[in-house]
């Protein structure tokens, strides 16, 4: 589900994207802004490894437009090794 | 008195003065790209006259990315870099790596544009990008 009811009150219902869709766009958008949001939602969505991040991000974005910019931001998310 | 409800948009001075008091960075930075992109060209010298409050050392790659990121904007538009962007304070001694992985190192080395490199700062070529 990319985006579901986050708060109904009578006369209003807030809806929020799921933060898999938000880490996708966010992964793909890769804006050094972005850092800290999407160590935040590997966190948060307990995301252990590059190859699972890849995975959730290719549900929501064809593989064809994945760069390797894309591919190595996500993969310097789970890795601590200095340059 | 009556408040004024015109929309007072933020220079890049307030910019720094936010950063230094608690804002985010990025979210700082960004609603002062918001405004300069969302003011007429002819108004914009006037959101980056003012020079950037001396600040801390923490606070100073802060200012740095500040003054490439007006040199930058200045040059996207034609207009001259106010003179305060060229203070030597704000090339760093050491690089600033906004990616700090190293398997984007090579691509932020290649990729930065020059008002940020020349100062020593190294992310690519999304810095200022908003969406």
């Amino acid at each position: 589900m990319v985006v579901g009811v986050w708060q109904e009150c009578p006369g209003l219902r807030v809806y929020a994207p799921h933060p898999s869709y938000i880490f996708a766009m966010k992964a793909v958008a890769g804006r050094p802004e972005d850092l800290n949001d999407l160590r935040a939602l590997r966190d948060s969505l307990d995301l252990t490894s590059a190859a699972e991040a890849l995975a959730l991000v290719t549900r929501y974005v064809p593989e064809r437009l994945l760069t390797p910019r894309v591919q190595y931001l996500i993969e310097d998310l789970f890795d601590d090794t200095e340059p | 008195m009556t408040p004024s409800l015109e929309y007072e948009r933020q220079t890049a001075a307030e910019t720094l003065r936010l950063i230094t008091e608690g804002v985010d960075p990025w979210l700082a930075l960004g609603q002062f790209l918001d405004d300069w992109r969302g003011e007429k060209l002819a108004q914009r010298p006037g959101l980056v006259s003012e020079p950037l409050p001396d600040v801390s050392h923490g606070y100073l790659r802060w200012a740095a990315l500040l003054a490439a990121a007006v040199d930058y904007l200045c040059a996207e538009e034609g207009l001259p870099a106010p003179p305060w962007t060229s203070r030597p304070e704000y090339w760093l001694g050491e690089p600033w790596f906004l990616y700090p992985g190293w398997r984007l190192r090579a691509w932020q080395l290649v990729e930065t544009p020059v008002p940020f490199r020349m100062r020593n700062i190294f992310g690519g070529d999304r810095i200022l990008e908003r969406v």
